[in-house]
């Protein structure tokens, strides 16, 4: 098949490690440091492994070779995101049209994650610099710390923040950032971030690892607060735990987050690769590298470390208050009772932050890739228009913070919008497209031979796999967020508001899909579909 | 209440984190391997073009 004309002037990645190290910088987030620890903790600890290994095999690696599968076959038609995309898994013309439409969603959630993403970012870069200046040293009880947090955030007034302008200032900066390597464009833009951020993300992790490890039994009259004691409450297997559905279930989820499938953002960092590039090797390395920075590094600092400095209990307070409590309020703590606390602190916000960085361009990446190939805006302006939306949505998810904006926005974009945008391409790729085609696409250009037995793990484990974790969370959450069961009433019209604004951004690109397909720029590809049915 | 790593939890530790670093190389290796195929490749045929 000879190259389409419009691949002519398409952005494609400069090489093969940025391509990894971008795609694994898009997966590495706070969650390897925060979340996983936690949920290893709570749901059977070392014997958590079995079924995070088991959703890995069954889950995560087959989307992830599903997601740039689809990613590199639709940009050989110009299409960089799911709306554009889905289109080219069915042969019916009407079917495309209805799942290119379906396809806005693949834009739409990881934008509106992005938008309160951005806002913890900022948390993680404000707190490095407050490592710096020493601006929470003094502080060493949990409650103060808590207000400290709270104060930043506007929850509280006239305390250590006099209100939301430091807060705002970071997030500004941080959107900046953010918005100047989007400009840059994918190699100078992108890969550069990666190739910078990586290996230095590795370094600090490397770095408060050792600094972990070494630590033994800070307060010698309390023997039981040691880091051991920390690996014990992670690693010890409670075999009991692995019977229960719920384990599985987070395992799923744990993997699922992790690997940011779902966000559309792998199938537009892949749809810049060339049509016979690798996908097997190259997906695998960037899975295991996200598996090796939060099992073996993130595993190992934050739990540990806690148990060491606050004890087991305290520890799991703090864990079940949440990862913002763990890496905002425990931490700053114990940082200042290290010797260079300052350095060690402001190591661990900017390793979050880098991890963050990483991950808030890949998703921004399909909003501005489908401004840019059906809107044809040139990067700037696709960039310049992605960029406002953020910052005049982003300025709720500051000011409402308190009333649950960001709780709300979490739950529909960054839990349940993923695993339906996941749910949508697997069963598109594995029995629309068709297994058959699928694999051809997988293994084409590949560096590895990929077990068959995958091809019906895709086919049959994966999809079934995704429809257990979207009803067992809307039977645990679904029900309980869909009609604000005790929620105070003061809350009540914030949560509309942060619904109102998420229906409002997909109405837009709904809107937005409609005008490509009237100017031309999402179609019927009669070729690609004769050449499907050979 | 957790007294130490024990036997099961230090067996747990050990075979996840040599499995992921074992994989995590070999993986890194192949994708330099490959590449440096892939230049050796591009190299005999551009030696061929120049012949």
């Amino acid at each position: 098949m000879s190259e389409p004309k419009h691949r002519a002037n398409r952005e494609y990645w400069a090489t093969r490690i940025g391509l990894i190290l971008a795609m694994a910088g898009n997966a590495i987030g706070l969650g390897n440091f925060l979340r996983f620890p936690v949920k290893a903790a709570q749901n059977g600890g070392g014997a958590f492994m079995i079924p995070y290994f088991a959703a890995l095999l069954l889950l995560g690696i087959p989307l992830m070779w599903v997601e740039w599968s689809i990613g590199r076959y639709s940009g050989q038609y110009g299409y960089g995101t799911t709306a554009g995309a889905f289109g080219l898994l069915t042969n019916s013309k009407r079917g495309a049209t209805i799942v290119n439409f379906l396809g806005a969603l693949g834009i739409t959630v990881p934008l509106l994650f992005v938008i309160y993403y951005l806002y913890i970012e900022s948390w993680t870069l404000a707190y490095s610099f407050f490592s710096l200046t020493g601006k929470y040293f003094g502080i060493l009880d949990y409650d103060t710390m808590s207000r400290f947090l709270a104060s930043f955030q506007g929850k509280v007034h006239g305390e250590h923040f006099a209100g939301l302008a430091t807060a705002l200032l970071f997030f500004a900066i941080t959107l900046a950032l953010n918005i100047y390597i989007l400009s840059r464009g994918i190699a100078t833009g992108i890969e550069r971030l990666a190739k910078i951020a990586l290996p230095t993300l590795f370094l600090f992790a490397l770095i408060l690892f050792i600094r972990v490890l070494t630590l033994g039994t800070p307060d010698p009259s309390k023997p039981e607060n040691s880091i051991i004691n920390g690996f014990a409450y992670i690693w010890n297997p409670q075999f009991s735990q692995i019977t229960q559905s719920k384990t599985w279930m987070a395992a799923a989820g744990q993997i699922f987050f992790s690997l940011s499938i779902g966000n559309g953002s792998i199938i537009t960092y892949a749809s810049y690769m060339k049509r016979r590039s690798d996908i097997a090797l190259t997906g695998l390395t960037t899975s295991i590298t996200n598996e090796f920075i939060e099992v073996i590094f993130g595993g190992s600092i934050a739990i540990p470390v806690a148990v060491a400095f606050f004890g087991l209990t305290q520890t799991i307070q703090i864990a079940e208050g949440g990862a913002f409590d763990l890496g905002f309020v425990a931490m700053p703590i114990i940082f200042q009772k290290l010797p260079l606390g300052q350095l060690f602190g402001m190591i661990w916000f900017l390793l979050l932050f880098f991890a963050g960085i990483t991950s808030s361009v890949a998703l921004c990446s399909p909003a501005i890739a489908f401004l840019q190939q059906q809107l044809r805006l040139t990067r700037n302006q696709a960039v310049f228009w992605v960029g406002l939306i953020l910052f005049g949505c982003g300025l709720p998810v500051v000011f409402f913070l308190k009333y649950g904006f960001l709780d709300e926005m979490d739950f529909w974009a960054g839990t349940f919008g993923l695993v339906v945008v996941a749910m949508i391409e697997v069963i598109l790729f594995a029995w629309i497209f068709g297994m058959n085609k699928g694999w051809r696409e997988i293994t084409r250009g590949a560096d590895i031979k990929i077990p068959a037995i995958f091809k019906y793990i895709i086919k049959f484990i994966t999809p079934i796999y995704l429809i257990a974790l979207l009803l067992f969370w809307s039977y645990q959450d679904g029900y309980r967020v869909l009609f604000m069961i005790d929620r105070s009433a003061t809350d009540i019209p914030y949560l509309w508001g942060a619904r109102a604004m998420m229906l409002g951004v997909t109405i837009l690109f709904f809107v937005l899909v409609a005008v490509a397909y009237r100017i031309g720029t999402i179609r019927h590809h009669q070729a690609h579909m004769q050449q499907n049915n050979q | 209440m957790t007294h130490g790593l024990t036997t099961a939890g230090l067996v747990f530790v050990i075979v996840t984190w040599s499995a992921l670093l074992i994989v995590t190389i070999f993986c890194f290796w192949k994708v330099l391997v490959s590449k440096r195929e892939q230049w050796n490749q591009a190299n005999s045929e551009e030696s061929e073009n120049d012949l």
